[in-house]
């Protein structure tokens, strides 16, 4: 946490840096009308300042206008180095899935090296926790993400050996990412993203009705090329490829042996390296080799199977197409936490030489 | 939508999840190429998903009214079916002007027997025709009935409406079933009063289905329904309205409440002072005669919030401030009375705003120019074709004493196609007492009507029937002709729109068909009828009595609407002048307040109502 340090803040959502504004005044979400409200603090105690911030909200001045009025934690300030990380992949893809089960393993497991996870941004968490951990949990599948989201889904914040670091999650449609527009706001979070998440699912050929991988994987691939094309490029930019719905491979080597061996609590640069080139034969093998382009793009990248729910939804009924998705059986979150191990490891917040060694070619 | 408009074609487009395109993609459309259906795709795609919230599951379909850039809509139904994840369902969108799927039209399009449940096997989906569309005054009797129900429910949203009238609206705790008839209830009962008190000209878009209804939506409607209080991570700037928790109370509340009883019960209207300048706010046809009537107390207005499209957003309104210090840049243009002003206005108009044409799309919305239109279609042609005929006749038709112009003027009453233009040509006959032409006029009406083949009912029929046993001839031709300038009141020409304080609406600003009756239509509700009052003085009326306007012909009386007052001694009856200038009888009578509904079920269907023992005396109205 930063008492006196520098107030050059870049907005994690819109991605513009400004000062941050020296005075006492914050604004304060009004539940009832949904609305933030702007509050003089200065006449409060030092005790009762440090409460309403860490509850309160700062409006980004949205410089170029471009995008809606927005709000972020009025303490972001406070700490270094904050990180965004950003979920790219096709649409249903198991991006949302796979971020609310990441989420909620770390808090109901932590991380290792004794990092532990607290919501930043109280709000966001607790909108989080009720539109996605709380259904997931009861076996719903999760709706789709809704097209044009701007917002970030989560912003948390991580406490460890590597300090205090709060790390914002963005989860945008699928069709989104896909985009070619200029004016796409939905994935503006790529500007200023320092960390992504790939997500890749293998199609389930019985629903698609194909029997080949796409030639090419467009959300990998506009994604790797605005990342590229931002001053200084990827380097230094870790990413993570995460095959999600890898229980549709839980008989097929080599992913079985990675389901099986469940979750690792140690930070094991050789054994994240062994799933990486697991990962990559694999996708090499049915033909996936599009969706390995961060892969060869990225100086430090993970691959990793990973599997949100345990199993894939099936209808309640299975006659009435306007039945909704349920995991029947409960869900069974597996290998979820490698790719946001791997990151925090690529990122610094895991300070170790075996972490140094984490997504190193 | 009316019947009397020309058939116009609209799109439509089906959204499907794709496994080619892994996303939500167009599975069929009506366009003629596949870029510009995609072209849809993106313009209406934060609107497709149907997601639930929480435990709430949403609905099976949801409507929206969703406006886009040049005067184009979506109405878009939304259904809850498609993959397992919800969200990625299918919607199906009918794509139009918005002069044609207006807000009415689209309401009554939940009934819509084209809406589809399945991609088309093919991609190609044909255009659709207007008039295969519901018939708008059908639904909007079903509304109506529906909204009587809501009055409660009404009067909390309005009240909410009125505290903040430029805000868009959420509203939680509304029964799926009751949500259309709730945006036609909130219409009808505001929608004048916001524009004449507050100079609120508001859009009525609507969305039965909201999950989301932050700021960072494009084109989110004014209206949405919530299912539950959402959790939303970026700023609403709406006015969120809980219907079980909300209470219509305070002083915006008694005013609330009189919107609500004219609807419901049709009682008289707020108290009202005559506008300062009226002809600065632009209202509706649907808008009371009334005077414009100004802010008693003016406050200052808010803001209007963005409306959800960033630095672009926000709602089309004015605050009163800018009403009384900006002229209205198309008021000039809304009150021109011949050919040559209006030629004129326009020329001005296309010069003076030539690099900002966007003013005057925004001052002109589809209200203002269905009033232009009105007054193309109506006035500017009626003018036309005097000039026509004058060219053709000489001044006030001298040249009807020659035999060889009665014999063209005869043959022109009897054969042409172009109703108006015989009814013209008859009326100058009738001062002329030109007994060849008067020949004619029998000859196309005993005959049935005009060349197309319409056949005059009711009260016309009966005129005619009666003219055709008729052995008198010129006696027969005169009621014939009467019988045609009772037709011209009959059709119910909205009065001298280009005197009104504001443009007129779709309602009635536009040519009316030879069968009409002098009612109140589907714009013309009697609560907020009528462009023209008059005065009728009637003493003490009981409150199980109403004072109710008819257009008296013979022994039948036409309902027009319910008479209001002030003082319970001048009462204000809405009525209606004929085109050609004459002046029907109207009367006030008070009737009781039970045959109500009758009168206003007579009003729609365009019968004359019997006179009931219990009425009182008729009083002429002046």
């Amino acid at each position: 946490m930063m008492e006196n340090g520098p107030r050059f803040v870049r907005c994690p959502i819109c991605a513009h840096e400004f000062h941050w504004p020296n005075d006492q005044m914050l604004s304060l979400f009004d539940d009832e009308n949904e609305s933030y409200e702007l509050v003089d603090i200065s006449n409060e105690s030092e005790s009762r300042q440090r409460d309403l911030e860490r509850q309160g909200y700062r409006q980004c001045p949205n410089t170029s206008e471009d995008t809606t009025e927005h709000y972020i934690p009025a303490s972001y300030w406070r700490y270094r180095d904050p990180l965004v990380i950003g979920l790219v992949g096709a649409s249903a893809s198991g991006k949302t899935h796979l971020l609310t089960a990441m989420i909620r393993e770390a808090y109901r497991v932590g991380l290792p090296h004794g990092v532990t996870v607290a919501a930043l941004d109280l709000r966001r968490h607790a909108t989080f926790r009720r539109r996605f951990i709380e259904p997931f949990e009861k076996g719903d599948a999760l709706s789709a993400t809704d097209f044009g989201v701007v917002e970030a889904a989560d912003i948390l914040l991580l406490r460890g050996p590597g300090g205090e670091r709060p790390v914002t999650f963005f989860d945008v449609a699928g069709e989104d990412l896909e985009k070619t527009s200029g004016r796409n706001r939905a994935t503006r979070f790529l500007v200023g993203a320092n960390a992504v998440i790939f997500v890749y699912a293998p199609e389930d050929q019985f629903e698609t009705g194909k029997d080949t991988a796409a030639s090419e994987n467009q959300s990998f691939d506009l994604a790797v090329e605005r990342l590229r094309a931002r001053p200084g490029g990827i380097d230094g930019l870790p990413a993570v490829i995460a095959v999600t719905k890898s229980d549709r491979l839980r008989y097929v080597p080599p992913a079985d042996r990675w389901l099986r061996r469940g979750d690792t609590r140690v930070l094991d640069a050789a054994s994240i390296r062994a799933e990486s080139r697991d990962v990559f034969s694999y996708l090499h093998h049915i033909g996936a080799g599009a969706s390995l382009r961060p892969f060869q793009a990225f100086p430090r990248c993970t691959l990793h199977f990973v599997s949100a729910s345990g199993r894939d939804a099936v209808r309640v009924d299975p006659n009435d197409k306007k039945s909704k998705g349920k995991f029947p059986r409960g869900i069974q979150p597996t290998r979820v936490l490698e790719p946001l191990v791997a990151i925090l490891a690529m990122t610094g917040m895991v300070p170790s030489p075996e972490a140094q060694k984490v997504g190193m070619p | 939508m009316t019947d009397h408009q020309p058939e116009e074609i609209l799109d439509q487009v089906y959204f499907a999840w794709s496994h080619d395109s892994r996303g939500l993609d167009v599975r069929g459309y009506s366009f003629s190429s596949e870029p510009e259906a995609k072209k849809w795709l993106r313009r209406l795609e934060e609107h497709l998903r149907l997601q639930s919230v929480g435990e709430v599951e949403p609905p099976a379909t949801a409507l929206s009214y969703i406006e886009c850039d040049g005067g184009l809509v979506a109405v878009l139904r939304r259904i809850a079916q498609g993959t397992l994840a919800p969200g990625r369902n299918d919607s199906h969108a009918l794509i139009g002007p918005a002069g044609i799927l207006d807000v009415p039209a689209a309401l009554s399009l939940s009934n819509w027997k084209g809406w589809r449940d399945e991609p088309p096997a093919t991609w190609t989906m044909p255009r659709v025709g207007s008039r295969s569309l519901p018939n708008t005054a059908d639904a909007i009797v079903r509304l109506r009935r529906r909204a009587r129900e809501l009055e409660r429910e009404l009067g909390v949203v309005i009240t909410r409406l009125l505290d903040r009238p430029t805000y868009p609206l959420s509203i939680v705790g509304c029964l799926d079933e009751d949500r259309l008839a709730m945006v036609w209830g909130l219409r009808q009962a505001a929608n004048d009063y916001l524009i004449q008190q507050h100079g609120v000209w508001r859009r009525w878009s609507f969305s039965t289905y909201q999950s989301r209804h932050d700021s960072s939506i494009k084109r989110l409607p004014e209206i949405v329904f919530l299912p539950v209080r959402l959790d939303s991570t970026g700023p609403v700037n709406r006015t969120i309205v809980d219907l079980d928790r909300d209470l219509a109370d305070g002083r915006i509340s008694q005013e609330a409440g009189r919107l609500v009883a004219r609807l419901v019960h049709g009682t008289a209207l707020p108290v009202a002072e005559p506008a300062r300048d009226p002809v600065l706010v632009p209202s509706g046809v649907d808008g009371p005669a009334h005077p414009s009537p100004r802010q008693p107390n003016p406050a200052p207005l808010e803001p209007a919030p963005m409306a959800g499209d960033g630095a672009s957003g926000g709602h089309r309104v004015r605050d009163r401030g800018a009403v009384r210090s900006e002229r209205n840049p198309v008021a000039g243009l809304l009150g021109v009375r011949t050919v040559r002003e209006f030629l004129g206005e326009l020329n001005r108009l296309a010069e003076h705003w030539r690099w900002n044409r966007q003013v005057l799309r925004a001052a002109l919305d589809v209200r203002a120019m269905d009033a232009i239109a009105g007054f193309v279609e109506v006035e500017a042609r009626q003018e036309l074709l005097s000039r026509l005929l004058k060219t053709l006749y000489g001044p006030d038709f001298e040249d009807l004493r020659d035999a060889e112009a009665r014999k063209h003027a005869a043959r022109l009453v009897r054969d042409t196609q172009s109703e108006q233009l015989a009814r013209m040509v008859g009326k100058a006959a009738a001062t002329g007492g030109a007994q060849d032409i008067f020949a004619a006029a029998f000859d196309r009406w005993s005959a049935g009507g005009h060349p197309a083949g319409l056949i005059p009912t009711g009260r016309m029929a009966q005129i005619a029937r009666w003219a055709r046993r008729s052995r008198r001839l010129p006696v027969a031709a005169a009621a014939a002709v009467i019988a045609l300038l009772a037709v011209g009141f009959l059709l119910g020409r909205l009065a001298d729109l280009a005197a009104q304080p504001s443009p007129a609406g779709s309602g009635g600003a536009t040519t009316t068909s030879p069968t009409q009756a002098p009612v109140a239509g589907p714009g013309n509700e009697p609560g907020s009828v009528s462009p023209a009052l008059g005065t009728a003085t009637i003493g003490p009326v009981g409150s199980s009595q109403r004072v109710y306007a008819f257009t008296k012909v013979g022994v039948d009386y036409y309902p027009v609407g319910i008479c209001s007052t002030q003082d319970f001694s001048t009462w204000q009856c809405p009525m209606r002048q004929d085109e050609t200038g004459a002046q029907p009888q109207v009367v006030a009578v008070v009737v009781p307040n039970r045959q109500e509904p009758e009168l206003r079920a007579q009003a729609a269907s365009r019968q004359p109502a019997k006179k009931g023992q219990d009425w009182g005396s008729e009083v002429p109205v002046g």
